[in-house]
């Protein structure tokens, strides 16, 4: 093919383009077979297809185009309606041109397969006038499509014209900028063409992919366009826009952004080096210096940028594909389709993307009747949503589906031993539901053909970690769920911490960073607790494990400093790690800064815990935290792993309360008793001033209702409690729907359930039986039975958990 | 090559032995520079340098070749060297001139070198005053890291 290879690839490029508007109008076109623009944009683009194809000769692709121009001609004289098997057609008629496109891509011709049998369905009245049938005036006499007419013959008869943009020659490299910034407003059009088909929308698709191939044809061939142009995906222009827009090669974009990246260190850097200056003249020099590196670090990003609409051309065919294999009705709506982020994160998202749309209409989405059972409409909602938010890239999606069982996924997770049962005490409804993320878990009944094929949630959590993301779940029973991502802008320059750790600075990226607290030292001390050899930060009312950075990285090993008593003020950076918080104790947080992420040495990549360095303002290179490394080091995530392997034994294992995990208490002097957690909701402090009485109970107020209290020294003849601060441990139990709290003295760890317990016969007690614990004799003792001895509650509820637990 | 051929090596010293890299190796030598540690990296890793805005690891060649910590007055010299993948920055005491020696005054590693030595050290060149000890720059950075995943040694 020699010299027509460039011609090629255009054809290539603005046919993909083409077709994912195509698929666009004709799942518009299902909805309401009267809209006759959606017929006109769908003919035109076919047409250009067969003129563009029947030019290259390739002639596979031009019949079948052809076949299916031929039948939209007769829907749209009104010889024919559009019926589901013919619609069906003309979406096997699209995948067929893909088909063709990726051989021609691959190979350069379009393979063996003709068709014969979708030429056949397109339409047996047309075999015979297939070939010289290139561009049949007769089929365009429909009003809506008369303007574009002209283009439209320009393009099928050989007679090759210079489209009118072709003209003014254009000084491409001026409008570059330009372009790059009007490249949003095109796409939003394209998009809109999806929901409403008013003129907009007819431009944008009609005349992208035609003039700037008739118009390429009669110019010199520019160089091979190899990489894919930076805006492609979403550039489907206007008619004008063809001759501002220049395609670059991603390579050079990615060698001036590296070097963008060099001037921004240069220009902090500088901006430090001079910040003690004086000089008018200097100073008015970096404010400059200053001022363009950022415009210019803002441009080159730019021209990576791309909307995520073109992502989302192929969302509603998707949609309308799962939806009907599912026997579902789902309305697609998108958001924000003009939100740009960075080409390489677009790429990374398209796959998590399209798997949590599946899995919304698949497992979210109810079916029509289980709606209409429920009050809701027919029809689902799937709301695609993307905006911008403190430099970061939200991208939400969203449906009117079941939402989660927050039961269902608690026992699935322990079931599947994910987290185990005292975890899922602390765990927050929040935290729980990010629990669906972890690998091989499914709340799914049924593994359906569309989701539950072996790509779970853990697989689009960890693509979007790559990416620098996040990932998070929010939902609520009956009324849906909203998946929530989280990407930087971009990859290169990212948003970051700086901390101080032993003079060292270290960088942690800001999309980890939940929150960061000062506590002085009175409330660090009064919040810090110690559970073994393990400390954790109280926060409003939550557990979070806290680590020292120097610990964690062992350049110090200060043991005064955590000590609850002994420690200064203190700088705490509650961080994300997965669907786990935890506190990271640092000497200083210095601040946030933009960051140029630098790749490591080989040598340091194994080490797991850093995923880069980058260089500060001094010129100093920090290392950037990798949190979930981090998180790994201290230990948060040995428990899922050791939960996975040893899961096989204990779910056989027929006693389950054997393997259970116990809750170790003081009370009263040197008295240890072990509650098993199963039943154990949290630990709370409760101060003693907030206790107040109802009859002769002691109660709290407890998440709104009221808790009553247990002494639990009273019913162990043991009366000197030897805890006399000003508050309680608690330990709450949950008894049916209800709470009940019980004091202790202390709380002291968590352990096995030990194998040798001698049995106590004693029903009258609390105390089940006693066993060794950690060296020290320690009386087990059963929640249930203390609330029935205590009389607190009606039995009935509690009395069935009582018998299955003994 | 011919036994009469010249080569070059940039020689540096390192607990008073004289030792050598290719010059055709070594890029640059710098002082001076601001080195940041990596806690939890092999300890043959001393830290990183910002080398004109690339990230270039620091090598302790001390610790690769199995000698005792550097305890001088002057901060340790950096000899970015070229290695397959990336530059590495080789620490050495004190830099030294490149010398020229004959191919003729090669002499393999004496077999009774012990430990990594055998693997790094290439041989050395007799001269008028005393041996250059010539090291193997790619192989001391594969053995720089195949050592990292081993952790701290």
């Amino acid at each position: 093919m020699g010299e027509l290879d460039d011609f090629v690839n255009d054809f290539l490029i603005e046919t993909k383009e083409g077709l994912g508007q195509l698929e666009n109008d004709l799942v518009a076109l299902e909805e309401n077979p009267q809209d006759a623009d959606r017929l006109g944009s769908i003919f035109r683009i076919l047409h250009t297809i067969k003129g563009s194809a029947g030019f290259l000769e390739f002639s596979t692709l031009r019949d079948i185009s052809h076949s299916g121009e031929h039948l939209l001609g007769r829907i749209r004289n009104g010889e024919i309606t559009l019926s589901p098997a013919l619609s069906n057609s003309l979406f096997r008629l699209i995948d067929a041109i893909r088909e063709l496109l990726a051989s021609i891509e691959e190979s350069g011709a379009e393979g063996d397969n003709s068709f014969v049998e979708l030429k056949r369905q397109l339409g047996s009245a047309d075999t015979k006038s297939e070939t010289k049938a290139l561009a049949e005036p007769t089929e365009e006499k429909s009003r809506e499509i008369s303007e574009f007419q002209a283009s439209d013959e320009s393009c099928s008869d050989d007679t090759i014209t210079v489209m009118a943009p072709a003209d003014h020659a254009p000084d491409e490299t001026a409008e570059f900028a330009q372009s790059a910034s009007e490249a949003s407003g095109f796409s939003r059009d394209d998009i809109t063409a999806m929901d409403d088909s008013k003129n907009g929308g007819y431009h944008s698709v009609q005349q992208a992919p035609d003039p700037p191939l008739v118009e390429r044809l009669t110019k010199p061939p520019k160089p091979p366009p190899e990489a894919s142009p930076p805006k492609s995906d979403s550039k489907i222009s206007g008619s004008g826009s063809s001759a501002s827009n220049i395609r670059v090669e991603v390579d050079l974009l990615n060698r001036l952004m590296n070097l963008v990246g060099e001037l921004v260190l240069t220009r902090n850097r500088i901006l430090q080096v001079t910040s003690g200056q004086q000089d008018p003249d200097i100073l008015n020099t970096t404010q400059r210096l200053n001022q363009i590196t950022s415009e210019l670090q803002d441009g080159i990003m730019r021209t990576r940028m791309q909307p995520i609409g073109g992502m989302w051309q192929r969302m509603p065919r998707i949609t309308r594909d799962v939806s009907r294999q599912c026997a579902k009705k789902v309305r697609l709506e998108i958001e924000g389709t003009e939100t740009e982020l960075d080409k390489s994160l677009i790429e990374g998202l398209t796959d998590p993307m399209l798997h949590l749309v599946r899995n919304a209409i698949d497992h979210g989405i109810e079916s029509p009747n289980s709606r209409r059972l429920n009050g809701k409409p027919e029809e689902g909602r799937l709301t695609l949503r993307a905006f911008h938010e403190g430099g970061q890239v939200i991208i939400e999606i969203d449906d009117d589906g079941s939402g989660l069982d927050m039961d269902k996924i608690k026992h699935r997770a322990i079931q599947r031993g994910f987290i185990s049962s005292e975890e899922s005490l602390v765990m927050s409804a929040d935290e729980l539901q990010q629990s669906i993320f972890l690998p091989g878990f499914s709340t799914a009944d049924q593994v359906s053909n569309v989701s539950g094929r072996g790509v779970g949630m853990d697989v689009v959590k960890t693509n979007i970690e790559q990416l620098g993301g996040m990932v998070s779940l929010k939902s609520t029973l009956g009324q849906g769920t909203v998946v929530r991502i989280t990407v930087p802008l971009t990859l290169a320059i990212i948003p970051a911490l700086v901390v101080t750790r032993s003079g060292d600075h270290y960088t942690i990226p800001q999309v980890n960073v939940v929150e960061l607290l000062r506590p002085d030292s009175v409330t660090f001390a009064s919040n810090v607790e110690r559970i073994h050899d393990a400390f954790v930060y109280r926060l409003r009312g939550k557990l979070l494990p806290l680590v020292e950075l120097g610990n964690l990285l062992e350049v110090e090993r200060p043991e005064s400093t955590m000590d609850e008593s002994g420690a200064a003020a203190s700088h705490l950076i509650v961080l994300r790690a997965g669907e786990r918080h935890f506190a990271l104790m640092v000497d200083q947080i210095i601040g946030t800064q933009e960051i140029v992420v630098k790749p490591l040495g080989v040598a340091l990549e194994t080490i797991g815990i850093y995923t880069g360095s980058t260089i500060m303002g001094d010129g100093s290179v920090s290392l950037i935290l990798d949190v979930l490394g981090l998180g790994r080091r201290a230990g948060l995530f040995t428990r899922d792993e050791q939960a996975v392997i040893g899961e096989p034994e204990s779910m056989e294992d027929e006693t389950l309360v054997v393997v259970e995990r116990l809750l170790i208490c003081e009370v009263g002097l040197n008295r240890r008793i072990g509650i098993s957690i199963r039943s154990l909701t949290c630990v709370e402090h409760v101060a003693r001033a907030d206790i107040e009485y109802s009859v002769d109970e002691e109660v709290v107020q407890y998440r709104g209702g009221i808790m009553p209290l247990i002494r639990l020294s009273h019913f162990l003849m043991d009366e000197s409690e030897t805890n006399d601060s000003d508050s309680l441990y608690v330990v709450v139990h949950r008894a049916g729907d209800r709470h009940v709290g019980i004091v202790v003295d202390r709380v002291l760890d968590i352990t096995d359930t030990p194998s040798g317990i001698e049995r106590s016969a004693d029903g009258n007690s609390p105390i089940t039986g006693t066993a060794i614990v950690q060296d020290r004799v320690t009386d087990m003792i059963d929640p249930d039975r203390l609330v029935r001895i205590a009389g607190l509650f009606l039995p009935t509820t509690v009395g069935a958990e009582a018998s299955q637990e003994n | 090559m011919s036994p009469s051929e010249n080569r070059q090596f940039c020689s540096f010293l390192l607990d008073g032995m004289l030792f050598g890299v290719d010059v055709g190796d070594v890029q640059e030598g710098l002082r001076d520079q601001r080195i940041t540690r990596v806690p939890l990296a092999s300890s043959m890793i001393h830290g990183l340098i910002n080398l004109r805005g690339q990230i270039v690891t620091v090598v302790d060649l001390r610790q690769c070749l199995d000698l005792p910590k550097y305890i001088g007055d002057r901060p340790p010299a950096n000899i970015i060297v070229r290695t397959r993948d990336e530059p590495m920055s080789f620490l050495a005491d004190e830099i030294g001139d490149v010398l020229s020696v004959s191919e003729s005054d090669f002499e393999p590693a004496p077999e009774t070198l012990r430990g990594v030595a055998v693997d790094l050290i290439r041989g050395t060149y007799k001269l008028d005053d005393g041996l250059i000890r010539v090291l193997d720059t790619q192989q001391i950075a594969d053995y720089v890291v195949a050592k990292a995943g081993q952790g701290q040694t």
